[in-house]
This record gives C-alpha cells, structure tokens and sequence, in this order.
C-alpha cells in the first residue's frame, strides 16, 4: 500500500474530509448509542420505581391487614407488564409475605435486602426493592425482578439504524466531497499541472489561474510571480549567454588572426634567419677568401722580396769587404746603417714569411712533454746571450697535446720577449710555470722587466704592434702574433698581465676546457 | 428461615386481640375523617372502647406514641357509647343485641367509625364487623353505615373486606 503522502491530492482530500466525517459520524453514533442505552436504562429503572412504588401503595393495607391473598393478587396485576420476571412482598420482618412468578422456570425474585440499594443491574437483569410504607411507617418491602434483554434487544436495532444511518450518511458524504473537494483540488492540481508543464518544457510564459483570493490564490500568485521573475532571469541569462558566446566568437576570431600572425612572423623570422645564415656563410667565405688572397699576396710579396734583398746585401758586403778603404769615416758610417738596415729588412721578411706559412700549415697533434719543451728553448736561447747572467726558473708543467714544433715556437718567441725585456734589469729573472684555471691548463712565462700599460693589452698581439722603439728593444712586431696564431690554432688564447716598472707575465692555453 | 424462627420463639404469636388492637388502628388509617370530626388541629385522635374490655392494658402499650393522621393516639373506655363524643373510632364490646342497637343509635349521626365483633353488629347499623376466617382475623364493612357517618373508607380497605354491604350497584 503506498504511504499517504504519495497518493494523489485529490484522493487525499477525500480521504481527509472521509476520515474526519468518518470519525465524527462514529463518535456522534456512538455517543446516540451510549446516550440511548443510559437514558432507556435509566427510564426502566423509573418505570420500575414507579411500578413498585404502586404496587407497595396498593399492597400496604394487605401486608398491615396480614392479608398475603389480597397482596398476591396484587402482585397478579403485574401479568400486564412483561418486563417484570418475578416479584415479591415482604413483611416489616423480611418475611416473605406475597410472591409473583411470571413462569413457573422464571428467575427468583430479589431476596429480601435489610439496606436495599435503588436498582441492581446484574448481567440482562435489573434488580429493585422499595420499602412499603403507610404514614411514614414501613411495614413491608417489594422487590422486583425484571427483564433487560427487550432493552438489549432495542439497543441493538438502535445501533443498527444509527450505523446504517451512518453508512448512509458516509456515502453522502463521499459523494459530496467527491462532488465539492474539486473546487479545493482542482486549483492545486492546475498548478501541479502547469509546474510540470513549465519543468518540462522550460515554457516560462505559461500562468496559474486564480480561482479565489484563499491561500491556494496566494499560492497561485507567488507562483505566477516566481515564473514571471524566472522568465524575467531567463531572458537575461540567454542573452548574457548570447552576448558571451559571441564574445567568445570574436575572441577566438582575433586569437586565430593573432595566431596566423605569428605563424607568418615566424615564418619571417625563419626566413630571415636563413638568408641571414646564407649571408653569413657567403661573408665567411668572402672573408676567408679574401684573407687567403691576402695572406698569399704577402707571402709573395715577402718571398719576392727577399730575392732583391739577397742581392742589395751581397753587394753591400762586397762594397764593405773590398771599397771600404775608399770611403771617409762619414761615408763608411753611412754604410753600415745601409747594412744594419738591410740585415733588420730581411729579418722582418723572415718573420713574416714565418707568420704566413702558419696560415698554411695543418697541425700535427701529438702528446707533448712541456717541461722538456720549454727548458730545451730556453737553455738555446740563454746560449746565445752567453754574457748575460739571468735566473731561469722552470716549474714542472704538465703534459699537453699539440703540434710540438709550434709549441717550441711559442715558447721561444714569450721566453725572447722576457729576455729582451728584462735586459736592463740589474738582476733579471725569468719564471715558466702553470696553473690550472676553470679546469683549464694555464701555462705562463714571466719577467721581472720593464712591463707595460695595460691599456694596450689590447692591441699586443696583432702584427706590427710594437711598445717600444727598436733602438730601445729590438725586434719585428711580429713575434706574439706568431704566438697568438699559434695557440689558437690549437684551439686555446694568449693574453698578457703587467705594469709599467715591474714585469709582464705572458699566458697561454693549448685548448679551451671540454675541447682537448 | 432460621431468623424467623428465632424471632418466632423470641416473640409468641401475637393473640386475637393484640391483632385486632392493631387492626383497629390501621383501620383508622384508610379512613378518612372530615375536620370537623376533631375539636381543633392539636386534638388528638381517639380510640374508644364501650362495654366489655377484650384487649386490657395490651392495646394502651401497642399503640402508646402512634400518631394516625398526624394525630396523636389516645386510648379511652367508655361506660356508654352515649358519652363518647370527640371519639372518632368507637369498639363495641360483647353485648346483647339491645344494648348494642342502642349505643349504636346514641353515636349515629356523629362522625364516629363504629368496630364490633357481634353476629349482627352490621345488621344494628355498626360499619365493622371482626370475623374469624381459619384463625385468621378478617373484618365486613357496611359501607352506607361509613357514609352516614360522614367517612370515606379508602378502596385499599373496601378490597380487603370479606364482605361488602351498602354499596350502590
């Protein structure tokens, strides 16, 4: 069975108006009933009182007179009222005096009871006695036995007229609140109706009739009211969605432009950088082309040189070897700076020459001991100066690799530099040493000489830069370009630290870290 | 029942007079009397006894302090029914048929309800008559005789009559 409060409103309503109709019926029946049976109850015993009030009068002068025939025929009298079963009369001394049988079977009449209570009622009987008295004296007692079942009999044909009548008036009643309970159900089931319809449908524009200005009415209105703020929200959210999605459009329109775009630019940008590269690579060869043409046009020009040069310092010798004598200590002086300077050209020819070839030359790499290396340049190199004394000290260095000719030259051409420079040093020491730097192998060679500016660091190793005049220190200008090409062939730099007064330090490495 | 048994030997049964001393007081009580029959309202109401006395001094002690009509009763003899005025019930004791015929003569016409046991008490113009009817008292009522007298004998009483005289058909 379902529970209550899913069934249908309508079939609610008439419950509730059947079961409230049902109760009050029943209680109203019942209360009928209940009334019915004390009121009957309570008329028989008056009728009962009454009957033995005038049987115990009529029967006063047979029980004064001892006459007990006279007062049973009294008590005869009673045969007109059949509810009495039994009766009896009793003297002043509780003595039986008269006595009445309806049947011979009937039930006893009430034995004689000194306190008498009104009425007895015991099971379908009512048992009575009054005293009979004459002038205010008692001088006996009547007791009556009567039959209740006619008034059973009675209370049940009542009960059952009240309960049809009850039934009757149910089935009224249903049929009334079946007929009436549309005018409560029938707004309440529209509304349901439209609530579904505006559920299913999302139509906001639908609207509850109004029956009435009861709370169903009210309801109706806050109803239409909530529908008309729905619709009103509704309309507002489908254009607030509208306006978004829109928005959205146009977003997603200048994204995808904005993505074109960019593609486009880097498409540019890619381009670019191709023709860029390209550039580069042609400038590259331009440029190494051009350095090739440059570099072979010195070394002709260096190498053609030296032919004439040849020949102007064969001749100068001669000239000095078998026509000095012919020339006066002026023109003798005169010829010997020719020879000086023709000596110096060739040796700047020399160098260049050197320089250029390097251009030229592969590298061969092999291990290389540094410290054999650069003891065995320096001890040649002291060996020419053999009026100088200069304190070399050489530090164990670590083992390299490289090509180990152009190493050597390297370090000839640092350990010359420091010999030259350090020559007017009264105590002239020479230091080769290394050390490890970013995990890099620095070799160094210093001097204590005349140092330089480190402003010019700069401009030291290009060919031809030179900080001194040759009279003060000779030399080419060519020497630490040689050094610098050098190491860089082997993938390392040269660079130098000093100050003026106190002595250069020149350093090296042979390959940047990771590349050996 | 044992109870009346008990009361039964506590008490002997009551005599023929002693019965009919309480016959003659509850006589007085189903008949009705006119006022006039009394002096005032605080006259109390008499019993008489003319002639020969059967009840004694038992019947002075059964009815001493009862009251009949509101009335106090009182108990008196008289030597003649002549001289019983302002009795209004009136016992003829044994007595020969002229000495009744005449004291019922002297009380006619006086509101006086006349009680005998003679033969032909009725027959002499008295009201009541005391019968034996199987050792049981009884009484005959001469109604004309009550209505002459000015009294009115309750139905209750007339019912209970063994006879019935003087009543109109």
């Amino acid at each position: 069975m379902r529970p209550f409060r899913d069934i249908p409103f309508r079939r609610k309503v008439t419950l509730v108006t059947m079961l409230a109709s049902g109760v009050a019926l029943a209680l109203v029946s019942l209360a009928f009933v209940a009334y019915d049976w004390v009121s009957i109850r309570r008329a028989r015993v008056r009728d009962l009182t009454t009957l033995a009030e005038i049987i115990g009068a009529n029967s006063a002068a047979a029980l004064v007179f001892d006459d007990s025939d006279a007062a049973a025929e009294i008590l005869a009298a009673l045969r007109a009222e059949p509810i009495v079963v039994s009766a009896c009369i009793y003297d002043r001394g509780g003595r039986p005096f008269a006595r009445y049988m309806r049947t011979p079977e009937a039930a006893a009449p009430p034995a004689y009871d000194p306190a008498p209570v009104d009425a007895r009622f015991s099971g379908r009987s009512l048992q009575m006695q009054r005293s009979i008295r004459l002038e205010n004296e008692a001088v006996g007692a009547i007791a009556l036995h009567a039959d209740l079942r006619d008034l059973q009999t009675r209370i049940v044909r009542y009960a059952g007229i009240v309960a049809l009548a009850a039934v009757l008036s149910a089935s009224v009643a249903l049929a009334l609140s079946t007929g009436l309970q549309r005018f409560v159900s029938d707004p309440i089931l529209g509304l349901a109706r439209i609530a579904k319809k505006v559920t299913q449908e999302k139509d906001y524009s639908v609207r509850g009739i109004k029956h009435g200005d009861d709370e169903v009415g009210t309801l109706i209105d806050g109803f239409n009211d909530m529908l008309v703020e729905i619709q009103k929200r509704d309309t507002a959210l489908r254009l607030a969605h509208d306006e978004l999605e829109k928005r959205v459009q146009q977003r997603t329109e200048a994204l995808r432009r904005e993505v074109l775009e960019r593609r486009r630019a880097e498409e540019e940008v890619l381009r670019l950088n191709e023709s860029l590269e390209r550039r580069v690579v042609e400038r590259t060869e331009q440029l190494a082309a051009a350095n090739r043409d440059l570099e072979s046009f010195s070394y002709s020009v260096s190498h053609d040189l030296r032919v004439p040069l040849r020949a102007v310092n064969g001749l100068v010798r001669v000239l000095a070897e078998e026509h000095a004598q012919g020339l006066d200590p002026e023109g003798r002086r005169l010829f010997g700076l020719v020879r000086e300077s023709a000596s110096g050209m060739g040796q700047l020819i020399d160098d260049l020459l050197a320089f250029s070839r390097l251009g030229r030359r592969e590298i061969h790499g092999q291990d290389i001991d540094m410290h054999a290396l650069a003891t065995a340049a320096a001890r040649e190199l002291l060996q020419l100066e053999p009026h100088r004394r200069v304190h070399l000290d050489i530090a164990p260095l670590p083992r390299a690799f490289g090509d180990p000719a152009l190493v050597r030259q390297v370090f000839v051409n640092l350990i010359s530099n420091a010999l030259k420079f350090s020559r007017r040093h009264p105590d002239a020491a020479v230091r080769i040493g290394s050390e490890a730097r970013d995990g890099a192998t620095v070799y160094f060679v210093r001097d204590n000489g005349v140092g330089f500016d480190m402003k010019y660091a700069p401009k030291l190793f290009n060919v031809f830069q030179r900080l001194h005049t040759v009279r003060e220190f000779p030399g080419t200008g060519v020497g630490l370009a040689i050094v610098r090409r050098i190491v860089e062939c082997h993938g390392g730099r040269a660079w130098a630290e000093a100050r003026p007064g106190e002595g250069a330090t020149f350093f090296f490495t042979l390959s940047t870290p990771g590349t050996a | 029942m044992f109870g009346a048994a008990v009361i039964t030997r506590a008490q002997p049964p009551p005599t023929e007079y002693e019965i009919k001393a309480a016959f003659l007081y509850n006589f007085a009580k189903f008949v009705d009397w006119p006022a006039a029959a009394f002096s005032d309202s605080l006259a109390p109401f008499v019993i008489g006894i003319v002639g020969t006395d059967p009840f004694g001094p038992q019947i002075d002690h059964a009815l001493a302090g009862k009251t009949v009509h509101g009335r106090r009763l009182a108990v008196r003899r008289y030597a003649q029914a002549a001289l019983s005025g302002g009795c209004q019930l009136l016992f003829f004791g044994e007595a020969d048929s002229t000495a009744l015929r005449r004291g019922l003569q002297s009380v006619a016409g006086s509101t006086v309800l006349t009680v005998g046991e003679a033969d032909a008490f009725l027959d002499l113009g008295g009201a009541i008559r005391f019968v034996l009817e199987s050792n049981k008292v009884r009484f005959e009522i001469d109604v004309s005789a009550a209505e002459t007298a000015r009294l009115k004998i309750s139905s209750k009483l007339l019912r209970l009559a063994r006879t019935l005289r003087g009543v109109e058909p």
